[in-house]
C-alpha cells in the first residue's frame, strides 16, 4: 500500500449534496425558532410588524427537533393509536396484524395472507414470550424454539453441549400464565435449576417456525463472553441484547412499548437523519446504532410521533422486511 | 474566501440564507470527512457534522477570528466527536464474534486499509494523524483543535507514523505532507 495514495483517497472523501441541504435546513429551523422566541417577547403590534417584516409565518410550528427524548415523550403522551404490521416482500406489503391501543390498553387482531381475520397470527407464534439469555461460554449445540401460540407457552431447547466438559441437555421453558405473566423454568439434564452454569451459556441457535409447522428461519446467535449487545433480526422477531447481555424479544406488531422507550432513553444508541423522503413524507429517520442498522424508526418531525418502525434483516440473510405503520386519530376498519 | 466574505452577514440580525448556504458548502465536506474517518460510520458522521454546523452557527458571534474559520469548525467538530465517543457504548456485531461478516461490511473493510490500520492506533495518535495528514492542518492548528501542545502533536505524529510502518509493513511510504 502506498501511503500517499491512501491519504489522497481519504482526502477526496466528501459529503453528499443532500447532507449539506439537511444541515442548511437544520440551521434554518434553529433560526426560525430563535426568531419566534424573539417575537414572543415583543409587544403585540411590534411582534406583528416583526413577523411581517421578517417574513416569518406565525403559524410555523417547529419548536424543537425530534430527538429520542421527544419521541419517548410523545409515545408516553399518546393514548390512542393503531399499529398496522406488514411483511414486505419485493415491495409488496401484506398485513399480518393490527394492534389497537385505546386509552393505553391494547388489543390485537391477526390476519391471514388473504386479509381474513384469524385467531392466531402466522408471525405471532411467540406472542408475549420473553426470553433471557445470559452470557458465558459457547454451547456448541442446537437450540430449537418451539412455540404453541394457542396455549401461550414456548420452549427454548438447546441440544448437547459438545464443547464443554461432558454433554448436557438444557431446556428453558417460558410459560405464560392466564394473567399474561411469563415464568421461566430452566432444566439441566432434566433437572430444574435456578440458573445455567457459566460454561453452558451464551451460544445458541434459534430455529423459527414458519407458522405451518416447518422451520422458516434459522438464527445463529452468540451473545458473547462479556457484557455486549447483539441484535438479530427475523421476519418474526428481533432480539435485542441490553447492556447486561439480557435479551428481550421484539416482534412484528407487538413491539413492547416499554422496550422501545428503554432504547429511546439512551440517545447514544440512535443516529438521526433529518428530512428523509419516505412515501412522499419528509420524516426524521432514527436508526438504532448497529453494524446492520436493523431497526429504523421514522418519526414525524412536527409531532415527534413514530410513523413507521422498520425491522430490516441483513442483506445476506434474505429475511423479509417487517414494517409497523403507526396511525393516529383514525379508527381502523373492522 | 467565501466564508470570510459572508461571515459578517451571518453575524448580523439580518438573516442571509445565501451566506449560510455558501458557508455550509465551503466547509461541510471537510468536517464530514473528518467525522467519517474518526467514526467510520457514515450516518454518525453526517449527524455529528450537522450538529457541528448548528453549534457553530449559534456561536458565530463568539468567533473572534483568532484562528481560521476552518480550524474553529474543526475544534467544534472535535468536541462533538469526543462527546459522542464518551457516550457511545462499544457494541460488537454477532457476525464479528462468530467470524462471519456481512459481505457489505467485508467489502468496505477490505478497501480502507489505511483507516483500518489507523483505527488500531491509540485514539490520540489517530486523531492527530487524521487532522494533520488528511485534513491538512498545520501542527499549531492541530494543537488548537485538540487542545494539546504543539510538541505533543509532533510526538503523536511520530508515534503514529512509526506504528503505521509496523502495521502496514514494507510498502509504507512517507506522506508528503510534513509536519511544520
Amino acid at each position: 500500500m502506498k501511503l500517499n495514495e491512501e491519504i489522497q483517497r481519504l482526502r477526496a472523501d466528501g459529503s453528499s449534496p443532500e447532507a449539506k441541504g439537511r444541515v442548511i435546513q437544520a440551521i434554518q429551523r434553529k433560526h426560525e425558532h430563535k426568531t419566534m422566541k424573539l417575537i414572543g417577547k415583543l409587544s403585540i403590534p411590534a411582534a406583528a410588524l416583526a413577523a411581517v417584516a421578517i417574513g416569518v409565518s406565525l403559524t410555523m410550528p417547529r419548536t424543537a427537533l425530534a430527538s429520542p427524548s421527544t419521541v419517548a415523550k410523545a409515545i408516553r403522551d399518546i393514548r390512542n393509536y393503531v399499529i398496522n404490521s406488514y411483511v414486505v416482500i419485493n415491495g409488496q406489503r401484506t398485513l399480518t396484524s393490527r394492534t389497537t391501543v385505546s386509552d393505553g390498553k391494547s388489543s390485537r387482531q391477526f390476519f391471514d395472507p388473504s386479509g381474513k381475520p384469524v385467531a392466531e397470527g402466522r408471525l405471532n407464534k411467540l406472542d408475549g414470550a420473553l426470553f433471557e439469555l445470559t452470557v458465558g461460554h459457547p454451547i456448541n449445540g442446537e437450540v430449537v424454539l418451539k412455540g404453541d401460540g394457542g396455549k401461550g407457552d414456548v420452549k427454548l431447547v438447546p441440544g448437547k453441549n459438545l464443547g464443554g466438559p461432558g454433554e448436557h441437555s438444557v431446556e428453558v421453558k417460558a410459560v405464560k400464565g392466564p394473567d399474561g405473566k411469563v415464568v421461566k423454568h430452566t432444566f439441566l439434564n432434566g433437572k430444574e435449576v435456578k440458573e445455567l452454569p457459566d460454561n453452558l451459556k451464551g451460544h445458541v441457535e434459534f430455529k423459527m417456525g414458519d407458522g405451518h409447522g416447518e422451520i422458516g428461519t434459522t438464527i445463529h446467535e452468540q451473545i458473547g463472553t462479556a457484557k455486549k449487545s447483539s441484535t438479530v433480526v427475523d421476519g418474526m422477531m428481533v432480539v435485542e441484547g441490553d447492556k447486561n447481555g439480557k435479551v428481550s424479544m421484539f416482534a412484528s406488531g407487538q413491539t413492547s412499548v416499554d422496550s422501545l422507550l428503554k432504547l429511546l432513553d439512551d440517545p447514544s444508541r440512535w443516529t438521526v437523519q433529518r428530512g428523509v423522503n419516505f412515501g412522499g413524507m419528509a420524516l426524521d429517520k432514527f436508526t438504532l446504532n448497529s453494524p446492520h442498522s436493523p431497526i429504523e424508526l421514522l418519526v414525524d418531525p412536527a409531532t415527534s410521533l413514530p410513523r413507521f418502525l422498520r425491522f430490516i434483516g441483513p442483506e445476506s440473510a434474505a429475511i423479509p422486511l417487517v414494517e409497523d405503520e403507526y396511525v393516529y386519530g383514525v379508527q381502523p376498519p373492522h | 474566501m467565501i466564508l470570510e466574505k459572508h461571515l459578517p452577514l451571518a453575524r448580523t440580525a439580518t438573516y442571509d440564507s445565501e451566506a449560510l448556504r455558501q458557508w455550509v458548502l465551503a466547509h461541510h465536506d471537510d468536517i464530514y470527512r473528518f467525522m467519517k474517518h474518526l467514526t467510520r460510520h457514515h450516518e454518525t458522521a453526517e449527524d455529528l457534522a450537522q450538529q457541528t454546523f448548528v453549534n457553530a452557527y449559534q456561536a458565530l458571534k463568539s468567533f473572534r477570528e483568532e484562528s481560521s474559520m476552518r480550524t474553529w469548525l474543526h475544534r467544534i467538530a472535535f468536541r462533538e466527536y469526543i462527546a459522542w465517543r464518551r457516550k457511545r457504548r462499544l457494541t460488537f456485531p454477532l457476525e464479528v464474534l462468530q467470524g462471519r461478516t456481512d459481505p457489505r461490511i467485508a467489502k468496505v473493510e477490505g478497501e480502507v486499509t489505511l483507516l483500518g490500520a489507523l483505527h488500531q492506533l491509540p485514539a490520540a495518535h489517530r486523531e492527530v494523524f487524521l487532522l494533520h495528514e488528511v485534513q491538512e492542518l498545520g501542527v499549531d492548528e492541530v494543537a488548537a483543535v485538540t487542545g494539546i501542545k504543539p510538541g505533543t502533536v509532533k510526538s503523536h505524529l511520530h508515534y503514529a507514523r512509526k506504528q503505521l510502518r509496523r502495521l502496514i509493513g514494507d510498502a509504507y511510504q512517507e506522506a508528503t505532507h510534513e509536519a511544520e
